[in-house]
């Protein structure tokens, strides 16, 4: 035999072999496609999950070291880095360039996208060439330079400019701290690769940026790109750097790696990732059950012919391999499935992450979901190992199989009271650990131990179904003949009943879980909204930037009653930690507001005691995630100096997860040079119009500027629906997670069903008619929805409870109000059970489909 | 579409819109008859003028007699007139740095460009102090100057505290030094013309104390060159006899010289006579070859003033100190230390330009 005839006699040998692994499998192309579509399911959810939020709030921190380019250190402060800092920074000019950026958002006016400004010295700086960025000749002419450098030119990504409409000598109107502004497209260049930031980025010069954004005698951060052949390291560099700065005026600037703000964006969303991706990977547990009930279905299926190939031979090994073949073409077919639905998924939960990323991170730019290389990996590493892990029970299953002389006598097993107490054991050790693990702090902001908790939970539950479906099969509540024959057909085949509980089970428990998460969320927003938003009428900017002073001056004296506070804000350092620095006028606060307290006392004394004492109120998250209370002192880096003060009150908060602390507007004008005003509240008397109030300012609108003027009550509704929008993606969960779970019961019914239909063909041949057996099975799929549900019901309050009292705190820093659902709860179990007999009646047909006598020959 | 150096098309468009008639606007401040000019202000940056520069040159050499010529030049360009400018500034400050390692046959160039309105690129308008990142020429309450410059990259650095030896030299008419036809195709033109040397010069790490002597020039305008003119050769020289000469003459496109070209010749005690173009002559011959830009220039001078007695003859002491300025002004140019024969001997420094492209339009 020569080589070529040997590799061809070993490849097709090698198919054979495959196809002998794959034929049970392929044999029942609706179950494998129910089992597919279980893992499939799980994998989507995780991949859109991940992909979605990234998508979300990419700007953050994904793009810093691309943006970045050839720098290797930069300097930045709470509030940017002043012009003047340049000058102690001047020798190092030797051996890098010293290039100031500003980089910051925009909403472009008529598509009402928010795109990246990132603003360049473009005389010096080598970036863009170095990015590979193609741009066209039209900076060779001197209009399109002298707009660029002098004037309000950008240059647009090619992509970004075909979506926006933008054209090369053409204009885009951008909102930037509410005004409308225009600024000329000075030429479309070509981003290069596929996924570069630059796609989605206008490149502008940095003192085109500086004027764009009000940034006074600022930039954000000074970069240091080596010149070429510089001699010292980047250690070297910053050492040298930080003594320059030593002892000037400037001293509090640090000198970091641009990597250490893409770690502060990292840090900033992975909280939220991780929940995210946790609560999706809760979605692959349903998957797993599915795929261990789909293959002890083909195990059952498959006893006879599993004893006969022990009988002739076949060892447990192989029996095994066969089915972790199984296991193994579920799980490749049902990840690439997944990652597939998952891309396609991922700009609808885009959506709906968008909504709790932006409360985080209101800067996150949010980019379209690009299709990643590495989410085939994770798909099929997710799909393969649920499926495996799936394996494990039908595994042993298949491997205990006996002969076919030992399956003769095999007998149903009852569940004996020594089974009762191991299931009940392992319950309760699963929830000691569970309540250990709930003593355990977060890892960062990540609630892994607490998370950790809630699947040891679900564990718990799913190991008491045996026993509690025993005792179901056991009880008697009637004499209807039907619901014993299904109680004891149950009893029988106890294990594959379990399992199909278990799916139940967990099913209705996340459903319940989140609901009562959601439930209590929403129920404590709706409390803080009511006593938070005290004031009557409320200005902001339609973006996120703030107002002009002047515009906000305007619209302010526009209101003839009632009391005004501005509200500022801007980024400032609590050690390493960013935080935001807030600034209202406490006066006026002292003698209106009503947002609820924490801690520190009635709100009204706390914001009176803060302005007497020239203390600071910080929120709740702040608190939380740093560990300071009332009477602890706090010193904040801000922009133009250092708060070094008391804490004399706690915030509720649930406004975002950032810490805040708050100090009176006198205070805070001193802090921060920045004048841009987030938001304008006005107090009206009692009595008083605030709809006439309301037009009035509203009128004194500036017309370049887009900040909207809205009574309390509009504003409510709007928390509310963006409430909603952010937790849009928890029902999607919610679905999915049915889905997969009434797929369960239908596959471990039909399994059941085939296992028994020499008993059932038996009750047919005594006289039962196809409907009394339709109802047999249907009284099967009964006791398995009422005792899924009954299990699922106590562990989505026991989730839900963590989720809402350890989670929740540990990851966001908010105290949530626990509110238990019963509505919800009644919906569930009276939802479950029809959808389970549902489930069960293509069991039922395929019971009473065949001809009796037919199943009896066959059984001999 | 095709790949655009941004930078570089940027610095080029900055220095075109910046010299080119074409894109001039009205506005700005131009150069007099009879301007007069008052010390210590105008040493200092004169922002409403389209161009200045401030340019020290000079050799020095070290305790082992190893002679090293030096030039330090930093331009500012104004792209708009005072009357439009905003609170953005529209100053760019572009700077030459060389150092011509005699000896070692070294010639080594950094550049510099920068938008002014940030502490790294700056002019007082009160005194001379100017900042170009880490390069800085400021004169100090003693009236020394002091000049400071360095990079990493190409390894050389210096640090020059420099004595003026003699008094302010106005050129021209009391500075005011015509370059083309018109009144205003003028610059006000100041130097040095013998600064007394002393500090550190590096190369390579290696540092050196050095002395020697140094010329410092100081000149501002908006449209000086007049039309067809395509270059000029100029010299600063310091003569053993204490006399030193300033002179250049502008080389119009035809080959003829304009008869704007002129001259200063400062005597040993400080005393300045402004030289006219007919009362020198500038003869070149010879030829060198760059082998970067493919230029040629000339490479044997001879210069003569019959009414002081001079008849000099000028040779570069390194034949290649051409500057190639493709990150700043993308203007090539060869500028480097001469030794001085003839009637009397000497040394200072040589500078062409024209010849690796036309400077018409562009001064």
């Amino acid at each position: 035999m020569t080589d070529a005839s040997r590799s061809a006699h070993d490849a097709a040998r090698a198919l054979r072999d495959l196809a002998l692994v794959l034929r049970p499998v392929l044999a029942r192309p609706g179950r494998l496609v129910a089992s597919v579509l279980g893992v499939a399911v799980g994998v989507a959810a995780v991949v859109s999950t991940l992909a979605g939020s990234g998508a979300a709030v990419s700007s953050l921190g994904e793009d810093v070291e691309m943006l970045a380019g050839p720098s290797v250190l930069e300097v930045r402060g709470p509030g940017g880095v002043p012009t003047a800092a340049l000058e102690p920074l001047r020798p190092l000019c030797d051996e890098v360039l010293l290039v100031p950026v500003v980089e910051d958002t925009v909403l472009v006016a008529a598509s009402d996208r928010r795109v990246r400004v990132l603003g360049l010295d473009l005389l010096a700086d080598r970036r863009l060439v170095e990015a590979g960025v193609r741009t066209g000749a039209a900076i060779d002419d001197a209009a399109g330079a002298r707009e660029l450098l002098f004037g309000t030119g950008v240059l647009v990504p090619s992509g970004l400019a075909e979506e926006l409409g933008a054209v090369k000598g053409g204009s885009l109107e951008l909102t930037i701290h509410s005004r409308r502004s225009d600024v000329a497209v000075v030429d479309v260049f070509d981003p290069g690769r596929l996924a570069s930031p630059w796609a989605d980025t206008l490149v502008a010069d940095v003192d085109t940026a500086r004027e764009l954004f009000d940034r006074g005698e600022r930039f954000d951060r000074v970069e240091f790109v080596p010149r070429e052949a510089a001699t010292s390291g980047v250690e070297a560099l910053r050492e040298r750097a930080r003594g320059l700065l030593a002892g000037t005026a400037f001293e509090r600037l640090r000198v970091e790696p641009p990597s250490t703000r893409r770690a502060e964006g990292e840090r900033m969303v992975s909280a939220l990732r991780f929940n995210l991706a946790a609560l999706s990977g809760v979605s692959m547990l349903v998957g797993v059950a599915l795929v261990a009930t789909t293959l002890a279905t083909s195990v059952v299926q498959r006893r006879e012919r599993l004893a006969l190939m022990r009988s002739l031979g076949a060892s447990r090994l192989q029996l095994g391999l066969g089915v972790l073949g199984e296991a193994a073409t579920i799980g490749l077919v049902g990840g690439a499935v997944g990652v597939a639905r998952g891309s396609i998924g991922a700009d609808l939960a885009v959506a709906g992450v968008r909504g709790a990323a932006f409360s985080i991170a209101p800067r996150a730019t949010g980019t379209e979901v690009r299709f990643e290389s590495w989410w085939i990996g994770l798909g099929l590493a997710l799909g393969l190992g649920s499926a495996t892990l799936a394996a494990l029970l039908p595994l042993r299953e298949a491997a205990s199989v006996p002969p076919i002389q030992g399956l003769r006598s095999e007998r149903p097993r009852p569940l004996r009271a020594r089974g009762h107490a191991i299931a009940w054991s392992a319950a309760f050790a699963l929830l000691a650990i569970a309540a250990v693990l709930l003593q355990l702090p977060p890892i960062g902001r990540r609630p892994v131990y607490a998370l950790t908790a809630t699947v040891v939970v679900m564990g718990a539950c799913v190991a008491t179904t045996p026993s509690v479906l025993d005792a179901a099969s056991r009880l008697r509540v009637g004499g209807a003949v039907v619901l014993r024959l299904a109680q004891a057909g149950l009893s029988s085949s106890l294990g594959r009943a379990s399992w199909a509980t278990g799916a139940v089970a967990i099913a209705v428990g996340l459903a319940i879980a989140m609901t009562t998460f959601v439930g209590s969320f929403r129920r404590t927003i709706t409390e803080w909204t009511e006593d938070a938003l005290s004031a009557d009428v409320l200005v902001r900017s339609s973006s996120v930037d703030g107002m002009r002073p002047e515009a906000a001056r305007a619209i302010a004296a526009a209101a003839t009653a009632g009391d005004v506070a501005f509200y500022r804000e801007s980024p400032a350092w609590f050690g390493d930690a960013t935080i935001r620095l807030g600034g209202s006028d406490f006066g006026v606060m002292a003698a209106h507001s009503r947002t609820p307290m924490v801690a520190g006392g009635a709100t009204r004394d706390v914001f009176a005691r803060a302005l007497r004492e020239q203390g600071v109120i910080v929120n709740e998250p702040f608190a939380r995630q740093f560990d300071r209370w009332v009477g602890d002192d706090v010193t904040i880096e801000a922009a133009d100096g250092v708060l070094a003060a008391r804490v004399v009150g706690v915030a509720r908060e649930y406004a975002g997860q950032e810490g805040r602390v708050y100090v009176d507007a006198a205070r805070y004008a001193e802090l921060v040079p920045d004048p841009t005003v987030a938001s304008i509240a006005l107090f009206l008397p009692e009595g008083a119009d605030a709809g006439e109030q309301r037009e009035r300012m509203a009128r004194a609108v500036p017309a370049d500027s887009d900040a909207a003027v809205v009574l309390r009550r509009e504003l409510i509704t709007e928390v509310m629906s963006i409430f909603d929008r952010s937790f849009a993606v928890t029902v999607a969960l919610q679905i999915l997670a049915s889905i997969a779970a009434a797929l369960a019961v239908v596959t471990v019914l039909g399994a059941l069903v085939r296992e028994r239909r020499f008993d059932l063909a038996v009750v047919r041949v005594v006289g039962a008619t196809r409907r009394q057996v339709t109802a047999l099975v249907l009284g099967e799929a009964f006791v398995l929805g009422a005792v899924g549900a009954a299990i699922g019901a106590t562990m989505g309050v026991a989730i839900g409870w963590i989720l809402v009292a350890v989670v929740n705190v540990q990851s966001h820093g908010w105290s949530l109000s626990f509110v238990p659902p019963w509505v919800a709860l009644c919906w569930t179990a009276a939802a479950v059970v029809p959808a389970c007999l549902v489930a069960g009646l293509p069991p039922a047909y395929e019971a009473t489909a065949r001809v009796p006598r037919e199943v009896l020959r066959e059984n001999g | 579409m095709r790949t655009v150096e941004l930078l570089r098309a940027t610095a080029l468009v900055v220095l075109a819109l910046a010299s080119s008639g074409a894109s001039v606007q009205d506005g700005y401040d131009v150069v007099r008859r009879g301007v007069e000019l008052a010390y210590p202000r105008d040493h200092g940056a004169h922002p409403g003028h389209r161009t200045e520069w401030w340019y020290v040159t000079g050799q020095v050499e070290d305790a082992s007699g190893r002679v090293f010529g030096y030039q330090f030049t930093i331009f500012r360009v104004a792209i708009a007139p005072p009357l439009l400018a905003t609170e953005r500034s529209k100053q760019v400050y572009a700077g030459h740095f060389a150092v011509a390692d005699v000896e070692g046959r070294d010639f080594r160039v950094a550049e510099r460009l920068r938008r002014g309105g940030t502490p790294l690129a700056r002019a007082s308008v009160e005194d001379l102090d100017v900042v170009l990142e880490d390069w800085r020429v400021v004169r100090a309450a003693s009236g020394e100057l002091v000049v400071e410059a360095g990079d990493v990259a190409e390894g050389i650095a210096i640090a020059f505290e420099l004595r003026p030896e003699k008094e302010l030299v106005l050129h021209g008419e009391d500075g005011w030094s015509q370059k083309g036809p018109g009144e205003t195709n003028a610059s006000a033109y100041a130097s040095f013309t013998r600064l007394a040397s002393r500090g550190t010069l590096s190369i390579d790490g290696e540092r050196r104390e050095v002395s020697g002597t140094s010329w410092f020039d100081h000149e501002y305008g908006t449209s000086q060159l007049g039309e067809g003119v395509v270059g000029w050769d100029w010299c600063g020289l310091h003569l053993d006899d204490g006399r030193d000469l300033m002179c250049y003459v502008l080389r119009r496109e035809d080959g003829t010289l304009d008869p704007r070209s002129s001259g200063t010749l400062v005597d040993a005690d400080g005393a300045a006579r402004h030289l006219t173009s007919s009362d020198f002559e500038f003869e070149s011959s010879g030829t060198f070859t760059s082998a970067r830009t493919g230029a040629t220039y000339p490479d044997r001078f001879r210069i003569v003033v019959p009414s002081a007695s001079l008849d000099l003859r000028l040779v570069p002491r390194l034949a290649d100190c051409e500057l190639t300025t493709g990150a700043s002004t993308r203007v090539s140019y060869w500028e480097g230390p001469v030794q001085v024969s003839g009637s009397a001997g000497g040394g200072g420094y040589l500078e062409l330009t024209g010849y690796a492209g036309t400077l018409e339009g562009r001064f």
